[in-house]
């Protein structure tokens, strides 16, 4: 284990290695910090260089992005009231309301220390979890993948969407997608109306791109040059004022970091669902729960160290059963595929170096974002206000390059279009894009285990829930299923009898 | 969203009964098993019967003759998002022909001075992105971007 500690930490040290990091992490900070431009797109777009890079400075680049870019989602929060990603979107009106009692450098230090210490509770829990858990995963057959990549889309479905409809749509778009092209099985092409490029399948690379970043970029220019009201930075120390108040707020801190690696590890819920349940649990227990939505410290403490703590816990499942819990993991996932290493239990073993890097860079990354955490607040009020009429062009040419550079082939780039258009036309009907990103990632899994239980049960479905562990993951899943039947079946029954003449709902 | 639930979940129900009976036509397994077909089947089934909600749950609420604008943007906003789909398709045209450096110059500095940058800005950012991205990725990383066909290419 020393050794694997020393290895991994000199594979770090290297010059390059630590360049690519400060980079990610300047990265990461200024897409968290511009209102619209998601972290998960700041992935989708660096994706063109982890595929070129060792999977050691790939993966620590693409942890530094992450954990950056979520704090980063702070800053907008605060100075324009305008989450600079999902993240950061459940504590803004708190955020904004103390800025502008002219408290903005104390609420942005809080954020740093919030997210540092979020993330490395993040850190401790999958060094912990993650090793613990594969013992258990090494026991799972066909069965138990079968029913974790089902729960886990069926979470991203029914949960963490506001129409539980519109949320297995997506979930069974994506799943469709990801049968495009040659079949596992038979080798037969589906789908593919003779187009050479589709026998390969849907290229996950640019059908991502197009999702995060096309679709991204038109609603961008759709919402036209943004009329900001900015709150002032005041002038005056910032760390030991913040660290006082994170202090004072410690409860908060625990709890918000444990509700962010439940969140964290259950498939399906990502930081932005994190930061929303710890805000929730705030209030609850909360002895001013009347200043919520006006200004609590409490909300921004428990809320910002959620949504940094969930984010290494997403990696557990990631890792162990290759099951994505967001987006964000679910690009890390193909990543990691692409790679050839296969995530699963075994990963721990085959790649117990890459895997001790990541730990070591997770705590590395949350270290690092107290200092630089800091000097972006410096920079904050000029990165919040760069124009979009300049940024628009820029990213849509990244996306172009990043879309063809993967198989070089000018198909993608319109594959990449097609996607981008089709996100936005979804989004704008109310559809979640991120599930259809984890069904077209976890499609061939699903499959693949859906197709071999069937036939190991010779088409027995008893025999789905014949393991004890394969029983309960049924069961949960069957619960998922059964959670919004009942839900949409009680609102309309209590709409009707409130509303007996045809209500505008 | 009023009308357009029942747009898509027309639509969808469409999809979904395609999906079902084009997957039908794929070949079985050997000894009587499911083949390639079946899991696109299931898919078609769930699909189509989503749809199918999606129009119940309209009609159930009473919000399907709502009507909502999908987007809500002003013509300017509009003509912006046209452009910026109208630029990827001229670089997929264009590419092989034009070469990737002034191809994306023009498209970098045409969008910019479109959506109401200052005309200096327009051109030295311009310049310099593309050269950035020339860099990063048709030399850091050695993706063959294309030269094109014309004599500077």
């Amino acid at each position: 284990m020393v050794d694997l500690v020393l290895k991994s930490l000199a594979a770090l040290a290297d010059p390059g290695v630590i360049l690519i990091i400060l980079l990610a992490a300047l990265y990461g900070l200024f897409i968290g910090t511009i209102p619209g431009l998601t972290v998960t797109m700041a992935v989708a777009l660096f994706v063109p260089f982890a595929i070129f890079l060792d999977p050691i400075p790939a993966l620590a680049a693409i942890i530094t992005l992450q954990a950056l870019g979520i704090f980063a989602g702070d800053i907008p929060a605060a100075l324009v009231r305008m989450p600079g990603t999902p993240a950061s979107a459940a504590y803004v009106s708190d955020s904004y309301a103390l800025s502008q009692q002219g408290q903005a450098r104390l609420v942005l230090g809080v954020d740093v220390l919030a997210s540092a210490l979020g993330g490395l509770m993040g850190s401790v829990a999958l060094i912990a979890g993650a090793s613990s858990l594969a013992e258990f995963a090494l026991t799972f057959s066909s069965y138990e993948i079968f029913w974790l990549a089902l729960l886990g889309l069926s979470t991203t479905a029914f949960i963490a969407t506001a129409s539980p409809l519109k949320g297995l749509v997506s979930v069974v778009l994506g799943l469709l997608l990801s049968t495009v092209g040659i079949d596992i099985t038979l080798g037969f092409p589906r789908f593919t109306y003779g187009v050479p490029f589709l026998l390969g399948g849907i290229s996950f690379i640019p059908a991502m791109i197009g999702l995060f970043g096309v679709s991204e970029i038109l609603r961008t220019v759709l919402k036209g040059e943004m009329h900001l009201a900015y709150a002032r930075l005041e002038r005056g120390p910032s760390f030991l004022p913040a660290l006082r108040t994170v202090w004072r707020h410690r409860v908060n801190a625990v709890r918000g970091g444990i509700v962010g690696l439940i969140s964290g590890v259950l498939p399906g819920a990502g930081a932005d669902i994190g930061a929303w349940l710890a805000y929730g649990v705030a209030r609850r227990f909360s002895r001013e729960p009347r200043k919520f939505g006006k200004g609590s410290m409490e909300a921004i403490v428990e809320a910002g160290v959620a949504n940094n703590s969930d984010l290494a816990a997403e990696w557990i499942p990631t890792l162990v059963f290759g099951i994505p819990g967001d987006a964000f993991t679910a690009v890390v996932l193909g990543i990691l595929m692409m790679k050839g290493m296969r995530p699963g239990p075994a990963i721990l073993h085959n790649y117990a170096d890459v895997l001790v890097a990541v730990y070591i860079t997770f705590i590395l990354a949350n270290l690092l974002m107290v200092p630089l955490g800091f000097l972006a607040i410096r920079a904050s009020s000029q990165m919040v206000r760069l124009p979009r009429n300049v940024l628009v062009p820029a990213i849509l040419m990244m996306c172009v390059v990043g879309g063809y550079a993967i198989n070089n082939s000018l198909f993608d780039v319109g594959l990449m279009l097609v996607m981008g258009i089709l996100g936005f036309i979804l989004e704008a009907m109310g559809f979640p894009v991120a599930p259809i990103v984890l069904g077209l990632v976890l499609g061939p899994l699903l499959e693949q285990n859906f197709m071999i239980s069937l036939i190991k049960s010779e088409g027995n479905l008893a025999l789905f829930f014949s393991r004890p562990v394969s029983a309960v993951l049924g069961a949960l899943t069957v619960a998922v299923w059964l959670l919004p039947v009942v839900s949409v079946v009680w609102r309309l029954l209590r709409h009707r009898r409130a509303a007996p003449q045809p209500a505008e709902g | 969203m009023g009308a357009w639930d029942a747009v898509a979940g027309v639509l969808l129900a469409l999809l979904g009964s395609y999906v079902f009976l084009a997957a039908r036509t794929f070949p079985n397994l050997a000894g009587g098993y499911p083949g390639p077909g079946l899991f696109p089947q299931l898919l078609g089934i769930l699909l189509a019967l989503s749809g199918v909600g999606l129009v119940v749950h309209g009609v159930l609420t009473g919000s399907l003759l709502r009507r909502v604008p999908l987007v809500r943007a002003s013509r300017k906003e509009k003509a912006g998002a046209l452009l910026v789909i109208l630029a990827v398709i001229l670089y997929i045209l264009l590419v092989d022909r034009l070469g990737f450096i002034p191809l994306a110059f023009l498209i970098l500095a045409g969008l910019m001075l479109a959506l109401g940058a200052p005309a200096r800005w327009s051109l030295a950012l311009g310049i310099a992105l593309t050269l950035l991205l020339y860099a990063l990725f048709g030399r850091l990383l050695h993706v063959p971007l294309p030269g094109g066909s014309l004599p500077w290419g």
